[in-house]
């Protein structure tokens, strides 16, 4: 009988805990966001430089830009040779905290510059699918966002 | 015999003291500010009031339950609360931009369940905002309206120039927040949490935070935030080329939320800090103004009082990487 009783208060303990759920990764995270899959940079290890938004498209990018990039960009000169730059660009989401913002929802495209070399290389879809680059020039003209 | 007679004493004298209690009022008859109500149309008028007057104006509205002490004082006082926070009476003669902002926070409080207050909601029945009213508040409010010809803005002339920090030279703020929060010169230097186009105040924001903080999102650690991660929310003006592209032009703003448990046991474990404009001037009247914070914070309480959703890190097959 007390074997019993312990044996259901063990799966009524068991029953609480699995109650008080952990909260689900897509209300922790902007999971639909996510860069999965193989890129050729770790772009979120590096500085973001600026972010925009096309309304039209209803797209926002982020630039960011590897060491070399980052540096430069804070003197205020121009991008060295071998510098990097990540174009990362999202669909537009509503902002499940905040009526009134939109953050990035699922991932468009990610396009890397590699300035000076000639190298542009551009991924879409999903998995990322390397496609011809071409805004390189766009990329490396991007005004850096001003902090004081 | 002897005992009833004890009883009845012991009744009235409760009785009296009921009674008593009665007499201690805390007034909520005299408005503070000049009585400006906001210019908005009637449909709203009508929500704000039938929803939100009772608290936050200078006519509350209180039905016959609320009248009585001891309740009246919880009333009296979260009225008296209510219309610090947000006092609908006198809005109108804050700036018409103080005003939006006032009308976008009361909307979130609203959608993510923290207004009307729980309490409240027991001793007021129905009196919550209905599906509907709240679309009409948002329909009213729209954000992501394309812009008119009047707001769209000049192309800044240097002032999206690249020059972040000179190297060496040590960001400083023009004074420390009132409520001791530090500034983290380090700020610009930190890694992405997540990016916002904010149409309720016109500007784009990049989300940065502190290698605590990136750490804790690798490890998929959240909701809790360990001690010293650090975040700082950067904000720039939004200026639309009037073919709806978005550019950060002036640079507004940056907020910092710092974790420590026992520092800012005060405020949830969280300070918080604003420092504005190009002079990076120190926000907030009093060592106490991040009430402030923590109360338009209040809602995202189940996300240790973080808004932001933070890019998710390292969790994809990662590969190679150059």
């Amino acid at each position: 009988m007390r074997m019993q009783r312990a044996a259901a208060a063990a799966v009524l303990l068991v029953l609480l805990c699995g109650c008080r759920q952990k909260v689900a990764d897509r209300d922790l995270y902007d999971m639909q966001a996510e860069l999965s899959g193989w890129l050729p940079y770790s772009v979120f290890q590096w500085q973001p430089l600026t972010t925009e938004v096309d309304r039209s498209a209803g797209t926002m990018e982020t630039l960011f830009g590897n060491e070399a990039a980052a540096k430069a960009a804070r003197e205020g000169v121009a991008y060295p040779d071998g510098a990097v730059l990540g174009l990362v660009t999202w669909r537009e989401a509503e902002d499940p905290h905040w009526f009134g913002a939109r953050i990035p929802g699922r991932p468009v495209s990610v396009e890397f510059v590699v300035v000076g070399r000639g190298v542009d290389e551009r991924f879409e879809g999903t998995p990322w699918k390397e496609v011809g680059g071409g805004s390189a020039a766009e990329i490396e003209a991007m005004r850096v966002a001003r902090i004081p | 015999m002897a005992r009833e007679r004890r009883s009845f004493v012991a009744l009235a004298l409760v009785v009296a003291a009921a009674l008593g209690m009665q007499a201690i009022r805390p007034s909520l008859g005299s408005p503070a500010g000049a009585q400006v109500e906001m210019n908005v149309p009637p449909q709203v008028k009508e929500i704000l009031v039938r929803r939100c007057y009772a608290c936050h104006s200078d006519q509350p509205r209180l039905v016959w339950w609320d009248q009585v002490a001891p309740v009246y004082w919880v009333v009296a006082s979260d009225v008296q609360r209510a219309r610090r926070v947000l006092n609908f009476s006198e809005l109108g003669a804050k700036p018409l931009a103080r005003q939006r902002a006032e009308l976008f926070e009361s909307v979130n409080q609203i959608q993510l369940g923290a207004m009307p207050m729980g309490l409240y909601l027991l001793g007021h029945p129905h009196s919550g905002v209905t599906a509907k009213e709240l679309a009409t508040l948002k329909a009213y409010l729209a954000p992501f309206q394309p812009v008119d010809a009047t707001s769209v803005g000049d192309e800044p002339a240097d002032e999206s120039v690249a020059v972040l920090s000179s190297p060496g030279l040590q960001r400083q703020p023009a004074g420390p927040s009132p409520n001791g929060v530090p500034f983290l010169p380090g700020f610009a230097d930190w890694k992405v949490i997540s990016v916002a186009d904010r149409g309720d105040d016109h500007t784009l924001r990049i989300v940065t935070g502190n290698d605590i903080a990136i750490r804790a999102i690798q490890a998929r650690q959240l909701p809790s935030w360990p001690e010293g991660a650090a975040f700082a929310s950067i904000a720039w003006q939004a200026v639309d080329d009037g073919q709806g592209h978005l550019r950060p032009g002036k640079f507004l703003q940056v907020e910092f939320m710092e974790k420590h448990r026992v520092q800012f046991a005060g405020t949830e474990g969280w300070g918080f800090a604003r420092f504005v404009g190009d002079r990076l001037q120190p926000y907030g009247k009093g060592p106490r103004f991040d009430n402030e914070c923590l109360g338009c914070h209040e809602p995202v309480k189940g996300n240790d009082f973080v808004f932001s959703l933070p890019l998710p890190r390292g969790s994809g097959p990662g590969g190679l990487r150059r």
